[in-house]
């Protein structure tokens, strides 16, 4: 959020830090001094649940056990359980707490969306089964619509505030309740799966259980750092490449554009991770150039069609083909020379050229124009003048828009 | 083994079982109850995971569980189902036939393991494990049954390594790695829950309680595939280096074969060799920043040319720097030309200062460069090569590496993998 706060933001934060604390009040009574033990250590596992929390790869989605732990907390110790997430929940997105308002609004968020789940899970028949032992069977409908009632209060709530500055409440809510249902039908079951664990075996039955989940984030975090091992790898190789030739750095800028031109051409996360490695890998065949020549290679225009270049392409992409992963992106270095009218040194044309390699193609034009030093006007007339005839025109429009967005934010600063 | 004979077995088991009922004339409704036991055992195949040729999957939770709370004949049904899942997921996974035999050994073996020892734990009386007998003394029942699966297993899996020929001292050290010992302590865990959570619950209950396994076998399945898969770049990657120098095509390939062999018979645990199979791919990193034109020369080098070719580990270091998880290989590629009377390059060490796995990739890389042609001369035999490895013990090689490697080279199979004289 910027400096600009608008109004309605916030009557809406003060509204739901209202609305939260009501439902803290209100829950109040339902505090029982015997279980003072069990909140403590329940609010301490989620706090540690939400602190641990693991990014799942590739997926936009994360790993942890805090709303099933609130959840279990909610059915086990009755309806002050809200008090929970609210005090915890709130904590590791807020820290350090320079902006007490964010940690008030996340708590009241919290609060509310407990506190209504709450009250339908007590109100539809549920009962706190650390309390009085109920049959499983008869827990699990007002445990679903409890459930229910959270995720669309929650979504709700955040996407209340996010759409204050990202577009329209509707899709903003879609785009989240979409996951946030299938994701609720396993974690209630699951909640109430822990509860009663929770009443037959105590402590012990909860460490059995979660055992698993914490070594699952051990191997998770293994399983990322070799992939942050794969790429330093594959940059290490790189700047050794743009070290020989004396130009460091210019690999990265190459890299940073075709990514942002991913994204604005909506690329998936996927498809940008093979085109950031071929944008990085795409000269590596000049590496068995003899020096000698490499002067004059390198004193020709580096998008040029001549003989060694692009043998030194091919040799490239065929290194690069050996492998499972970085054999996707063999083509779009082989091809990177083409050009969009077909007059490239492969003779393909506009689609038949695979998009990677226009991408890339283009920004390598650009990377190289900023490197002799053209102004930025001079970039913007060669940019459109080779739209449609060399380059992908797709793909410059997005390049052109990429630069006139940073020309405006250095505008701006 | 071939894939129809996979897919006929495939076909024929269930006709298989259903006349082995009948043949022994046992009721088939009691068959009923372990029926979703059975399905979840099949289906759970598809998270096996293959650490090292050790086969491991949370099939096998299912399994004991129905062993806990079933007649024998069922709880085999259920075990059955489990083998049947990993013949049907065998194509989907990246597991290798042998490994596949190994897991159909170790799967039964451990089965009979533990039915050994819950009859000797249960005097063969069912009885009724459920969350509110929960016991210390039942606790302890169900780690021995689960330790007696573990062992059995293991064992089988060893002596299958016999029968494939393949090497009992690789899969002992797989066995004793912390990796192999962590994904059965995680198993059974897990079945400490998950046998009184069936009988509690019944079959909704115990898919809950699998929930955290089965997360964990999925995150263990990624780790180890994406472990191959960077293995793998790195070995295309120095494709790069070759291509510099057609002289060495294939060099680094052998270099990692024979330091991993000569590895495999020092005291070093299965991830320390890891590491020196990517070391030994990426030895010669540092060559990227030299000319072609030198690497590729015919004539003798001057003395400038020379000095460019002895940068090359240092170079590599410099390189690989900034590369966190292949801190501890830097040494091992700077040194791997240093020799063992104090002359090598870069740091003259004394034999006692440099590290072993230097010293192993100094070995093999010595033994593939004299073994391939040369702008300046011809291959050698791997016979004159031995030789010429012997005279310069003690002056170039390690002594107690050269022994090792001595034994090494007599197998006719070894040098048969190393694909001389020319692929």
């Amino acid at each position: 959020m910027k400096k600009e706060f608008p109004k309605g933001l916030k009557v809406y934060l003060a509204l739901i830090i209202t609305g939260g604390s009501a439902a803290l009040y209100l829950t109040f009574p339902y505090w029982h001094a015997t279980l003072i033990w069990d909140y403590l250590i329940f609010a301490l596992i989620s706090y540690f649940a939400y602190i641990l929390l693991v990014k799942l790869p590739k997926l936009n989605a994360y790993l942890s056990v805090a709303s099933h732990m609130n959840f279990a907390a909610l059915f086990l110790f009755g309806p002050f359980a809200i008090w929970i997430p609210a005090l915890t929940g709130a904590l590791p997105d807020s820290l350090p707490l320079k902006k007490p308002y964010i940690y008030l609004f996340n708590g009241a968020q919290f609060a509310l969306s407990y506190g209504l789940a709450a009250l339908t899970y007590y109100g539809a028949g549920g009962t706190a089964l650390s309390l009085s032992f109920a049959v499983p069977i008869k827990t699990i409908l007002p445990a679903l619509l409890s459930g229910l009632v959270y995720s669309l209060v929650n979504v709700g709530l955040t996407a209340g505030a996010i759409s204050f500055d990202q577009g329209p409440f509707v899709k903003v809510f879609w785009n989240v309740i979409k996951w946030e249902f299938p994701n609720m039908l396993i974690a209630v079951p699951f909640a109430l799966f822990l509860a009663y664990i929770f009443t037959q075996l105590g402590y012990l039955g909860l460490a059995i259980l979660f055992f698993p989940l914490l070594a699952s984030r051990y191997i998770f975090q293994a399983y990322i750092r070799i992939q942050e091992t794969y790429s330093e790898t594959v940059r290490a190789l790189m700047a050794t490449v743009d070290k020989k030739f004396g130009q460091p750095g210019r690999n990265q800028k190459v890299y940073q554009y075709a990514l942002q031109v991913s994204q604005s051409l909506g690329l998936s996360p996927e498809e940008a991770e093979i085109l950031g490695y071929a944008s990085y890998l795409r000269h590596i065949g000049l590496i068995g150039i003899e020096n000698s020549m490499l002067e004059f290679t390198l004193s020709q225009p580096i998008w040029s069609s001549s003989p060694i270049v692009v043998n030194a392409l091919l040799a490239g992409s065929q290194i690069l083909e050996r492998t499972e992963t970085l054999k996707r992106a063999a083509p779009f270095i082989r091809l990177h020379h083409e050009k969009w009218d077909g007059t490239g040194p492969w003779g393909l044309k506009e689609e038949q050229i695979p998009l990677g390699a226009r991408i890339i193609s283009a920004c390598e034009f650009l990377e190289e124009l900023e490197y002799r030093g053209s102004k930025r006007e001079e970039i913007l007339k060669h940019l459109r003048e080779r739209s449609g005839k060399h380059y992908d025109p797709r793909v410059v429009q997005a390049l052109i828009s990429l630069l006139e967005k940073e020309r405006d934010e250095q505008k701006t600063s | 083994m071939n894939r129809k004979l996979l897919n006929y077995l495939l076909i024929l088991s269930p006709a298989l079982l259903i006349s082995g009922w009948y043949a022994f004339s046992l009721d088939p409704g009691s068959f009923l109850g372990v029926v979703p036991l059975a399905v979840l055992a099949f289906l759970l195949r598809s998270l096996e995971v293959s650490y090292f040729g050790e086969v491991i999957s949370p099939a096998s939770a299912v399994t004991l569980t129905s062993l806990f709370l079933f007649p024998a004949p069922q709880a085999l049904v259920v075990l059955f189902a489990s083998l049947l899942g990993g013949l049907a997921f065998l194509r989907f996974s990246h597991i290798q036939e042998d490994g596949f035999l190994k897991s159909i050994a170790s799967e039964l073996g451990g089965f009979l393991g533990a039915l050994l020892l819950y009859r000797l734990y249960f005097s063969s009386q069912l009885i009724g494990i459920s969350l509110s007998t929960y016991s210390p003394s039942l606790l302890l029942a169900l780690g021995a049954v689960f330790g007696g699966y573990a062992l059995t297993s293991s064992i089988l899996s060893l002596i299958s390594s016999f029968v494939l020929r393949t090497n009992l001292r690789d899969t002992l050290r797989v066995q004793l790695s912390p990796f192999y010992f962590g994904l059965y302590f995680v198993l059974g865990v897990s079945l400490l829950l998950l046998v009184p959570t069936y009988s509690a619950f019944g079959v909704l209950g115990f898919l809950l309680g699998l929930i955290p396994l089965c997360v964990f076998f999925f995150a263990s399945k990624l780790y180890f595939h994406t472990q191959e898969v960077y293995r793998q770049s790195l070995r295309s990657l120095v494709g790069v280096i070759e291509a510099m120098d057609p002289y060495t095509h294939g060099h680094s390939d052998r270099v990692a074969l024979i330091s991993l062999e000569i590895g495999k018979r020092m005291p070093l645990s299965q991830s320390r060799l890891q590491l020196l199979e990517y070391a030994a791919y990426l030895h010669d990193m540092g060559k990227v920043s030299i000319d072609p034109a030198i690497l590729r020369k015919p004539e003798a080098l001057s003395e400038e040319e020379w000095k460019i070719i002895r940068s090359h580990p240092e170079d590599g270091v410099e390189i690989l720097r900034n590369v966190k998880f292949l801190k501890p290989i830097l040494p091992w590629i700077e040194h791997h030309h240093e020799k063992a009377n104090g002359t090598g390059y870069p740091s003259a060490l004394p034999l006692k200062k440099i590290p072993l796995e230097a010293r192993i990739i100094t070995l093999a890389d010595a033994f593939d460069a004299m073994i391939s042609n040369r702008p300046y001369r011809p291959a050698l035999t791997v016979e004159e090569a031995k030789r010429e490895i012997e005279r310069n013990t003690g002056s170039q090689f390690d002594p107690i590496l050269v022994k090792k490697f001595q034994r090494l080279i007599k197998k006719k199979d070894f040098v048969r993998t190393l694909g001389f004289p020319k692929r």
